[in-house]
């Protein structure tokens, strides 16, 4: 079992708490996804995991072993770096290598595991080449493959993908997803790019400012973000924000009445915001089409983005984003009609938790 | 389904605990320093002591008695005086040299890409490999040609040549440092090239040429061959020191150590953060 | 349509269209960087690279100016050369593995997250800008025969009368006193390079390694000291080439009592006027280090696959 317990880890710098108290239970087996903005914690926590920092206060276990004190060597882990750290003057055999002549694997063992983590990579051709001839791309195999072929109980990966261009991250995010299913290695993976996070974890941690303010699977995380900043950290474009005033069984919001249920630490009367994703509103252009309890919207700007139209509407002062089907004929200034879909609106708490 | 944080137990907080690597580091780290600093406190000691205390033998580790009388002994001792003014004269006269031959060389490295930039640039920082022993000889007999030997002007000539190369390195990475675009922005507003180069760039360059033009100082006054070849009766002050080196007086020596020393200090103070450049590697 | 195409076909070529700036001043622009640079060449030239190669003129001249190889020959029977050649490589074999390995472990230790990293550092570069005359003179303090050393080792009664560290016959004891002067005052030299070397290594592969499950004494043989091999290469040319000229240092410690090349080169030239015989002796200084750098070339070369990008 390789479960990872983060224990009320509390770390600071000079100046700046990186992590504020922050706990968290990574399952064995898990992908577990750590996404935030730069600056929010999610490389130092991943880095204590490591371990190549100390924790001021909180400790970490692994597989219920107290890891905290322990080198990084020692803790049964693997990591994939951003900048894929290769060593430049050992040839891709001897990087793969390394970690298993670190721990006296015998030669024979060695040389067959190198070569099946090698074949796994689709590598197995390079072994003989320095890092410095190979492109991004199979550098960024190499460095997976030196992590995989220790078999390691847990793999860290901080931002593996993030300097390869657009098509080769979608082929290698598929691989990679795969490839850790197969392996059943508990992945801790690290990114600022919510595509990622979506499409591969299995749980996504949102983080910011050193706290982490949501870990659901990607679906609840889309649908139905705890926090403003977690509803506009994901989906593009971000879930809709808007200002309103409870009520009973409704909320208010530029003088029209939407259905929306209460929420613990809610009253009637309270200040709060809501959200809605903008694929999640109808638009209509006659107001009797658009059914009861439509909103009226003047539009700001239009987008053709291809496949759909992404409108940009005011209500009364507030502005949202709609999308909407790609013939939609309207232009800016128009008056247009808005109903969100039933149950989309989510009450994402009040207007001063930040 | 999220992760509620639990109510568990208050955190442990973690003592920054110092183990046993750590202390062997830091031990190693203390030995080298007093290695470091232990003789120069010792010659500062002798220097320091009264003329009778350093014949006293065990001399003792800890200074009983502070006198000046060595350290004035040495600086009125016949020649010391004039061979000092004349070791500032010489340093002077370098560091003027080598900026005014040293700058422009530095801009066109620092701004210009022109053939065989990688090869000066290459000859430059290899230039320090040629001894200086080798080039004395010819430059004596060359000075005797000329009638200049045995002055401050020779020697200030061979040591502007020896610390050209670096001012040269030192002021390319300064300019670089000095973005193009705001010459060609002074430039949009009416000054010519030169005007801009002089309004713009040597203004923002002041604290990494003053740090050259210490490093040529420095330079020139430390050395030792070429002034001892080069002068007879007008020598610099280590030249000075060379000649009475055998015949002075012990506390006459340590006294010329110290008074030789104490620059070092003011000097590494100020060049801290362009060591790495002055000694032509890359890094911070 | 039809009247733009007509205007673009009788627009000349686009080369002859500008018209140069200011005439002689545009012609010399691309000759700008060149005019900045000639006066440092040039004086470089006379200065340095001029005589390096008319010192090989002297040396194979006589007084008179005739081409001989006379010089050479009195060199090898002069009385200390033998002395001379021995002493300055017994020197070197001695100073530079010493420096190398004492400064690796300062760049290491600066490298490190101790607390007062900035306090050693400024500490350990003192030496940077004492010149070498004053190391002597400070060491002399030191070893001289009613110096600190022996106070001190007289003091704990190590010993009942001073040793003669700096006696004339006492070679190794002369042997020892150049080897501690000159360490400490040209091992900040090395240890800064080695330092700049040191960070131009990502930080990254140490930890990569160290996940891996190297130790910090792995990581340091299988990372950090084969990626320093071109810095190590470079610091041991330049100090190899620098150690074979220690001169002041010797001097002030041993007078006449410890002959290496160059002090013999500035007898022969301050002492005895004989201008050939110095030049002699330079020359052959210069061989014997173009001969280290050239081994160091040879055997401390990194395949081009490792380092270009």
């Amino acid at each position: 079992m390789a479960e990872i317990q983060i224990e009320r880890i509390t770390k600071r710098y000079p100046g700046t708490v990186a992590l504020d108290d922050v706990s968290l239970t990574v399952h064995d087996q898990e992908f577990m996804v750590l996404l935030g903005p730069s600056g929010c914690g999610k490389t130092t926590l991943l880095r204590l995991i490591a371990g190549f920092e100390q924790p001021d206060e909180g400790a970490i276990l692994i597989d219920g072993r107290d890891v905290t004190d322990v080198p990084p060597g020692k803790r049964g882990l693997a990591m994939v770096f951003q900048s894929y750290a290769l060593f430049p003057h050992l040839r891709v055999f001897d990087n793969i290598a390394f970690g298993l002549r670190m721990h006296h694997v015998s030669r024979a063992d060695t040389e067959r595991r190198v070569r099946e983590a090698a074949e796994l990579m689709q590598i197995g051709g390079m072994l003989d080449r320095y890092p410095t001839q190979l492109s991004g791309g199979q550098r960024q195999r190499v460095a997976v493959a030196r992590a995989l072929v220790m078999e390691p109980a847990v793999i860290l990966m901080d931002e593996p993908l993030s300097n390869l261009d657009a098509l080769l991250r979608m082929q290698m995010r598929a691989e990679l997803k795969r490839l850790l299913h197969e392996a059943r290695t508990t992945t801790v993976y690290v990114t600022h790019d919510q595509i990622e996070a979506l499409s591969m974890g299995d749980r996504t941690a949102v983080m910011r400012h050193g706290r982490i303010l949501q870990v659901d699977t990607p679906m609840m995380v889309y649908d139905r973000p705890g926090h403003v900043f977690v509803a506009q950290f994901i989906g593009t474009p971000p879930m809709n924000v808007l200002r309103g005033r409870m009520g009973e069984r409704e909320v208010e919001v530029e003088g029209h009445v939407l259905p929306l249920g209460i929420q613990d630490g809610i009253k009637p009367g309270d200040d709060v915001v809501v959200g809605v994703r903008a694929e999640n509103i109808a638009v209509t252009r006659e107001r009797d089409g658009a059914g009861a309890g439509a909103v009226p919207a003047e539009v700001g700007v239009v987008e053709p983005l291809g496949s759909h139209l992404l409108l940009t509407l005011a209500v009364g002062g507030q502005w949202l984003k709609v999308a909407t089907r790609a013939d939609f004929d309207v232009k800016p200034s128009d008056r247009v009609w808005l109903r969100p879909e039933q149950g989309a609106l989510r009450l994402l708490g009040r207007p001063d938790e930040g | 389904m999220t992760d509620a944080v639990a109510t568990r137990p208050a955190a442990v907080v973690r003592a920054r605990h110092v183990d046993g690597g750590r202390l062997l580091l830091y031990g190693c780290a203390i030995l080298i320093t007093l290695f470091m600093l232990t003789p120069v406190y010792l010659i500062a000691l002798a220097a320091f002591s009264t003329p009778e205390a350093i014949f006293d033998y065990p001399h003792p580790l800890v200074p009983t008695s502070i006198s000046l009388d060595n350290i004035r002994f040495f600086l009125t001792f016949q020649g010391i005086l004039p061979a000092l003014l004349r070791s500032l004269a010489v340093g002077g006269l370098t560091v003027v040299l080598s900026l005014v031959l040293g700058c422009p060389a530095g801009y066109a490295l620092a701004r210009y890409w022109f053939r065989g930039k990688d090869a000066a640039q290459l000859v430059l920082v290899n230039v320090r490999a040629i001894p200086m022993v080798i080039i004395s000889i010819p430059l004596l007999v060359t000075f005797i040609e000329w009638n200049l030997n045995d002055t401050v002007v020779s020697v200030a000539l061979v040591h502007a040549a020896i610390t050209l190369p670096l001012t040269i390195l030192i002021s390319a990475s300064v300019f670089l440092r000095v973005p193009a675009e705001l010459e060609e922005a002074a430039m949009s507003l009416g000054t010519s090239k030169v005007g801009a180069v002089i309004r713009v760039v040597l203004p923002n360059s002041v604290p990494g040429l003053a740090a050259a033009a210490l490093f040529a100082f420095v330079t020139s006054w430390n050395e030792v061959f070429v002034a001892v070849i080069l002068t007879l009766r007008n020598p610099t002050l280590p030249a000075a020191l060379v000649q009475q080196l055998s015949d002075s007086p012990i506390a006459f020596r340590f006294a010329g150590g110290l008074c030789l020393t104490v620059p070092a200090f003011v000097f590494i103070f100020f060049m801290r953060p362009y060591l790495f450049n002055a000694f032509g590697v890359g890094g911070k | 349509m039809a009247a733009d195409q007509a205007a673009s076909a009788a627009a000349p070529p686009r080369a002859a269209r500008r018209p140069a700036r200011g005439g002689a001043a545009a012609r010399l622009r691309p000759l700008t960087p060149y005019l900045l640079m000639a006066p440092a060449m040039l004086f470089l030239a006379y200065f340095l690279f001029w005589p390096a190669i008319g010192a090989f003129g002297v040396a194979f001249q006589t007084a008179a100016g005739q081409w001989t190889f006379a010089n050479f020959q009195a060199l090898v029977r002069d009385t200390d050369f033998g002395l001379a050649v021995r002493n300055t490589f017994l020197l070197l074999a001695i100073i530079i593995p010493l420096e190398f390995a004492v400064a690796l472990a300062m760049a290491v230790l600066a490298q490190s997250r101790l607390r007062g990293r900035g306090f050693f550092l400024y500490v350990w570069s003192f030496p940077l800008a004492i010149s070498d005359l004053a190391a002597g003179l400070v060491w002399l303090s030191i070893f001289t025969s009613h110096g600190y050393l022996n106070s001190a080792l007289q003091d704990v009664h190590v010993i009942q009368h001073p040793i003669g560290f700096l006696d004339y016959d006492n070679v190794p004891g002369l042997i020892l006193a150049v080897v501690l002067a000159e360490t400490w005052r040209s091992i900040s030299l090395v240890m800064v390079v080695i330092m700049s070397g040191i960070q131009s290594i990502p930080t990254e592969l140490g930890e990569a390694a160290a996940i891996l499950g190297a130790s910090a004494w792995k990581r340091f043989t299988t990372v950090t000291l084969p990626l320093l091999k071109p810095t190590l290469q470079v610091g041991l040319m330049l100090r190899t080439t620098t150690a074979f000229q220690v001169f002041a240092v010797v001097l002030a410690l041993t007078g006449s009592g410890l002959p290496v090349l160059a002090t013999k080169t500035a007898s022969w030239a301050y002492g005895a006027r004989n201008y050939q015989m110095a030049a002699a002796y330079a020359v052959l200084l210069l061989m014997l280090s173009s001969l280290a750098t050239l081994a160091y070339l040879t055997f401390l070369r990194t395949p081009r696959e490792v380092f270009q990008r």
